[in-house]
């Protein structure tokens, strides 16, 4: 990768990956600071890396950095209880889809919650995302069914039923 | 293949995304039969439930950028040449116009003596004295005592010549993928199949993605969740059987 294609790669890959990292961390500092890391070591090892694979190395970069920072909160995300609706939310209170989705990804552990959206949002296949994230394609197929059982659950418990 | 309690849930979510054959479905179908606890599982996981996000900018691109050597950002350039071009622009304002030279004196020689102008008087009155004035003062075109030389070559040239900087990195911005193609706002059936019988799932939501608008995409999710079953009963046949198939059984 040379200089030119590593400030091409800051001017495209820098808005997605930092939306990664905020999806998937929580705080914004602390995700701008995942993605200043991720880039200083993409400009390292820049003659390593691919054009190709720079994108999937920035996720892999801050999803380490995500794991390393949030690791004591992994457990207790795994614990969190089902939510239990107070009342039925007629349909003209209820939140956009996407919003609600938004909500239940938050209670997602943070392993699942990176498989989600990088298959969702960036459409990676389950190989680039076992590769990404240190897992096997079994593993991320787990975490995928788990998590879009989570959410649809979740979904549920926010007053969105299977008709909407 | 053997679908227990340790490895139900990868099946079951090929089995979801369409990427089991006849035969494995077939087995997840018997498994489920079995463990109907498990089955609310399988019965809970929707396809067409796809998070999408809105773009969320680096709120410091420039930080992250490198430079090694005399190459600079673009937009130091840029600022350079504004800088430039303003400094010119007041000097080229600022130059005096009447610049003494010798034709100069020979222009004084020739000139009229200048005299008082006369006092303002009514309209009409005044309008009779303005052609007076012009009639009396009007003289005839008399041959220059002196022929007068051409200008000097250096009064034309009185500032240097701007030379635009030029940048190091022209085709910056064409290195960038250029703007996608305009978003389909609506699609037909046909479409929807072709789409639907791509190889992967990833594939099909890359389509969708791209090329539609996201009030078609929301159709699309709509459509897949509808037809996925049938879709799987026939995608293990050729592509112009399994599409001959599913435009007679299909309705949307």
């Amino acid at each position: 990768m040379t200089q030119k294609e590593y400030n091409n790669g800051v001017r495209l890959w820098a808005d997605d990956v930092y939306r990664f990292a905020v999806r998937c961390g929580g705080d914004e500092e602390l995700s701008k600071d995942a993605v200043q890391e991720a880039y200083a070591s993409l400009w390292e090892k820049r003659e390593q890396v691919e054009v190709e694979k720079g994108k999937s190395f920035l996720f892999t970069v801050v999803h380490n950095c995500l794991m390393s920072h949030h690791r004591h909160e992994l457990v207790h995300q795994q614990n969190l209880p089902l939510l239990q609706p107070d009342r039925v939310v007629p349909p003209d209170e209820r939140f956009d889809l996407q919003d609600a989705l938004h909500k239940a990804l938050e209670r997602l552990p943070q392993v699942q919650r990176e498989a989600v959206v990088l298959k969702d949002v960036e459409g990676y296949s389950c190989k680039e995302i076992s590769d990404m994230l240190s897992l096997t394609e079994k593993q991320v197929s787990v975490y995928l069914f788990r998590a879009r059982v989570s959410l649809k659950k979740t979904l549920i418990a926010l007053g969105y039923d299977n008709n909407n | 293949m053997i679908i227990t309690t340790d490895n139900y849930e990868e099946y079951f979510y090929r089995y979801c995304e369409g990427e089991l054959t006849a035969e494995e479905r077939a087995a997840v179908e018997r498994f489920a039969a079995q463990h109907p606890e498990l089955a609310e599982e399988l019965s809970l996981y929707d396809p067409a439930l796809i998070l999408e996000e809105s773009p969320l900018p680096y709120p410091d691109n420039e930080s992250l950028m490198h430079y090694e050597g005399k190459v600079l950002p673009l937009w130091r350039w840029a600022a350079a040449a504004c800088v430039s071009a303003v400094l010119i622009g007041g000097v080229w304002m600022m130059w005096p116009n009447d610049k003494p030279t010798e034709q100069t004196g020979m222009i004084a020689q020739n000139r009229q003596p200048v005299t008082a102008p006369k006092p303002v008087e009514p309209m009409v009155q005044q309008q009779e004295e303005v052609s007076t004035i012009v009639v009396k003062t009007a003289k005839p075109i008399t041959q220059p005592t002196e022929p007068v030389s051409p200008m000097p070559d250096e009064t034309v040239e009185l500032l240097p010549q701007y030379e635009p900087p030029t940048f190091d990195e022209p085709s910056l911005l064409a290195e960038v993928d250029p703007m996608p193609a305009p978003q389909q706002e609506d699609t037909t059936v046909i479409e929807y199949i072709d789409i639907m019988l791509m190889p992967s799932p990833s594939a099909q939501m890359e389509v969708v993605q791209i090329a539609y608008q996201p009030t078609v995409r929301e159709r699309f999710r709509a459509f897949r969740s509808r037809v996925s079953n049938t879709v799987r009963d026939y995608a293990y046949q050729s592509y112009s059987e399994a599409r001959g198939e599913l435009l007679t059984r299909i309705d949307f």
